[in-house]
């Protein structure tokens, strides 16, 4: 199920809301819980079951390593987390990906597997694994209470992607939360703002974007679609974001937030600190720091950096242009940090940071290396014509969203929030984007959400 | 204030539980989906929630309003001409046709050259353009294609596009109107070498009609089909074959819905009989001929109408007293639907 459809918006929150509401407080838990799960095994029936493995492998790590006095033992079972987390994200995810591989290197034609990746794997395997961790650092207490543990797991705002919660974001309010009106309308809020970046601009540049993708190639063309699907992914990422912060405030959670407007970014060092937050936390405290972080010699700082960044590639999607864009912001980076930090002022910045992503969404984007040929071809060569009809219509028509996308890019939330005219008219303001995205969503086929393959 | 948004959201909510199910949508023309049939195998396949998925979209409180919120967004916030593959411009819906569906242009030129053999009268075709806006320069050439099919059939063709003007096309659907249908009746038939000067009384009907292409925008203004009649229309007798039975009226103008009111809407073979008219013609085409059939049947003494989407063509040779070889012919057909239909011409 997705927050942007019908059966979510008009059934399944409405009630779950009703039911989280009337119980007393000790079942909250445990109706959240129940929701969570029938709000999972909707899309994924028979998927739940590998959400269930992790949540009692780790429930019963967690015991153990919290109960456990020598290292060496508390050492086997945060590996026993580790190896059958990790192991499950390898089966689904990458087995595929791995096989693939191994076909190409040892010449030889295995048979890929087929599998169905179950929803949201990557980021609950990564909440998850941040419990145990930080359970054996002894940063967090065990959680001895199942149903609050099953909880942190399925909790359905943030199950299927994102923002990744560690479990010490949320412990407290596991089991002590402000289950207030206020939160709820504040909550609410921000649900609509999320729907509506999701379902109004996400999926209207997005249309945009495969338009021209469906043209014949030009150049201009090929620039309009890497601003589209910059946008595309952003809006419907950040929007889906929102949308889980959102919930969380409902149901008295405070989520971390993971995107700070990242394309007002003056660098791509200052770019990853705005986009994805809660994964480059994750990476940051649960490897790069116990790897040495930068403290270290150049050779095990470009060394971790690497690691960083293909796994980082590697997380976002079992594939080569993947593991290419990840080490590619690796490169990016180590310049910045080595060299090119210092030149980066002003406007060029801006730019700068704009060009660069724009290529690494390019990387990104692509099915296959003739696609990324043609492309690199459209943009740098001769070879294909500037513009056409069909491109400049759809730029025509395309024109106010893609204005839209770039204003609501910008913090300028941030600066009419506290406006008289702003807190008067928010409310009417809310009304007409919620029943517009609404409109969209009753009408349109077009509600891909790119964050789910993750 | 801060609370409005949600109240509201509650309110819908309820509303939205307490509204009864839908049958027809009725400006897409189409069933609504009910509750889907519940079964444990179903809903491990996840076809049970996909169905759900369709019925809640569906049934939703207010639905055609939420469209025509959007298609208001589309078209005056966003300013965007194109939606669900479609235009909406200075008040008409317009198809998109571009090259993206699989092109079956061959394969209809191939059927309408076998089916040509057969027939000693006079024999032409006809391509009625697509509604199409000056504005979209994007998609097909129209002419182009129209040229390029002329020169593969074997007979002569009679060129459409000059006659194409204002109030030639619906505003909401993508049917001429009656009075565009008689501008291309009397280029025709003059190419026939029939006459055209009759006098018309024009009438319209009372209930607004929302044509197939309105419900992709939501946007604009209803038409009101307009009937032509004289003393020769009024007294025609139709026979329509379904397929299973033949009924016969002496009335062309049925009380149907919408476009159906034309000969009651597409059917395998449809035949008209007018008394006073000499010789026959059989018109090979698509749902365009139920409104331009009335004319012809005003110069020819039998009028046949074959859409082959209905009929398979050995069982059409075979119908029995139905069809004359030395009659005239006439390929009349949608461009859009000439390219895009496999079935359309056998």
């Amino acid at each position: 199920m997705v927050f942007s459809s019908i059966e979510f918006l008009f059934y399944f929150l409405p009630l779950t809301l009703f039911l989280y509401f009337v119980v007393p407080n000790k079942y909250k838990n445990f109706v959240l819980m129940v929701l969570s799960l029938l709000f999972y095994s909707f899309g994924e029936p028979i998927y739940i079951l590998v959400m269930m493995i992790s949540i009692i492998v780790d429930y019963v790590n967690g015991i153990f390593i919290g109960r456990l006095k020598k290292k060496k033992i508390k050492r086997m079972f945060l590996l026993s987390s580790l190896i059958i987390n990790l192991g499950l994200l390898a089966i689904f995810k990458y087995s595929p990906f791995l096989v693939e591989v191994g076909n190409d290197l040892l010449n030889v034609n295995l048979n890929i597997p087929v599998l169905n990746l179950p929803i949201g794997i990557s980021f609950y395997t990564f909440q998850t694994l941040s419990y145990t961790i930080d359970v054996y650092r002894g940063k967090v207490k065990t959680q001895k209470n199942f149903i609050s543990f099953a909880l942190y797991v399925s909790l359905f705002p943030q199950l299927i992607a994102g923002p990744i919660v560690r479990y010490k974001d949320i412990c407290h309010e596991l089991n002590h939360r402000n289950n207030s009106i206020d939160n709820l309308i504040k909550g609410f809020e921000r649900f609509i703002y999320g729907l509506s970046k999701k379902v109004i601009l996400a999926n209207n540049i997005g249309l945009i974007a495969s338009q021209i993708k469906g043209n014949d190639v030009t150049t201009l063309g090929t620039i309009s679609y890497l601003f589209a699907f910059g946008f595309q992914i952003y809006f419907d990422f950040s929007g889906y974001s929102d949308m889980a912060i959102g919930l969380g405030k409902m149901f008295g959670f405070n989520f971390p937030e993971n995107f700070n407007y990242p394309y007002i970014s003056k660098s791509i060092t200052d770019f990853w600190r705005r986009w994805h937050m809660t994964l480059g936390t994750w990476f940051r405290d649960y490897l790069y720091i116990p790897l040495g972080g930068s403290r270290v010699t150049i050779l095990r700082l470009l060394f971790n950096l690497f690691l960083i960044w293909f796994l980082t590639g590697l997380w976002h999607g079992a594939a080569y242009n993947f593991i290419f864009w990840g080490l590619y912001f690796f490169v990016i980076l180590v310049i910045e940090k080595f060299f090119l930090s210092k030149y980066l002022k002003g406007i060029i910045a801006h730019i700068y940071v704009i060009v660069v992503v724009l290529f690494g969404w390019m990387l990104f984007s692509i099915e296959s290396l003739s696609e990324l040929s043609v492309l690199i071809q459209s943009l740098f060569t001769l070879k294909y014509a500037f513009s056409d009809v069909d491109t400049m219509f759809v730029l025509r028509d395309g024109m106010v969203v893609m204005l839209l996308c770039v204003l609501f890019s910008m913090p300028i939330y941030r600066r009419v929030k506290d406006m008289r005219v702003y807190i008067l008219i928010e409310p009417v303001f809310l009304i007409i984007v919620f029943a517009i995205s609404v409109g969209y969503i009753v009408d349109s086929s077009f509600n891909p959400f790119l964050y789910f393959r993750f | 204030m801060k609370k409005i948004p949600i109240i509201v959201f509650i309110v819908f909510t309820i509303f939205n539980l307490m509204m009864p199910d839908s049958l027809i949508s009725k400006y897409e023309n189409r069933r609504l989906s009910s509750f889907p049939d519940y079964s444990l195998d179903k809903v491990l396949k996840g076809e049970m929630q996909e169905e759900l998925r369709k019925y809640l979209n569906d049934q939703i409180a207010l639905r055609d309003g939420f469209r025509k919120l959007v298609g208001f967004t589309n078209n005056h916030l966003l300013q965007q001409l194109e939606m669900n593959d479609g235009y909406y411009i200075d008040g008409e819906t317009y198809y998109k046709f571009t090259d993206e569906a699989y092109d079956f242009t061959n394969l209809n030129i191939e059927n309408i050259n076998d089916i040509t053999a057969y027939f000693s009268g006079k024999q032409f075709a006809s391509l009625i353009p697509v509604k199409s806006p000056d504005e979209i320069t994007a998609g097909i050439d129209q002419l182009a294609l129209a040229n390029s099919i002329y020169s593969q059939l074997d007979i002569p063709f009679i060129d459409l596009f000059n006659v194409v003007g204002d109030g030639f096309y619906l505003k909401t659907d993508p049917h001429w109107t009656m009075s565009g249908a008689r501008s291309a009746y009397e280029l025709i038939i003059d190419k026939y070498g029939g006459k055209s000067d009759f006098n018309y009384r024009l009438s319209y009907d009372q209930n607004p009609y929302y044509g197939t292409l309105y419900s992709l925008t939501m946007q604009g203004k209803a038409d009101y089909l307009e009937f032509y009649s004289n003393d020769v229309i009024d007294n025609l007798n139709v026979c329509i074959n379904t397929g299973l039975e033949v009924n016969c009226e002496s009335r062309v103008y049925y009380d149907s819905n919408g476009y159906d009111q034309y000969l009651d809407g597409n059917h395998p073979l449809i035949e008209i009989y007018n008394e006073s008219g000499e010789g026959e013609i059989v018109i090979f085409s698509d749902s365009f001929s139920n409104s331009i059939a009335p004319f012809f049947a005003q110069n020819y003494a039998k009028v046949t109408l074959v859409d082959f989407r209905l009929i398979r063509f050995d069982y059409f040779l075979n119908v029995p007293n139905s069809i004359n070889f030395d009659s005239d012919v006439l390929f009349l057909y949608n461009l859009k639907s000439f390219r895009e239909e496999g079935a359309l011409t056998n």
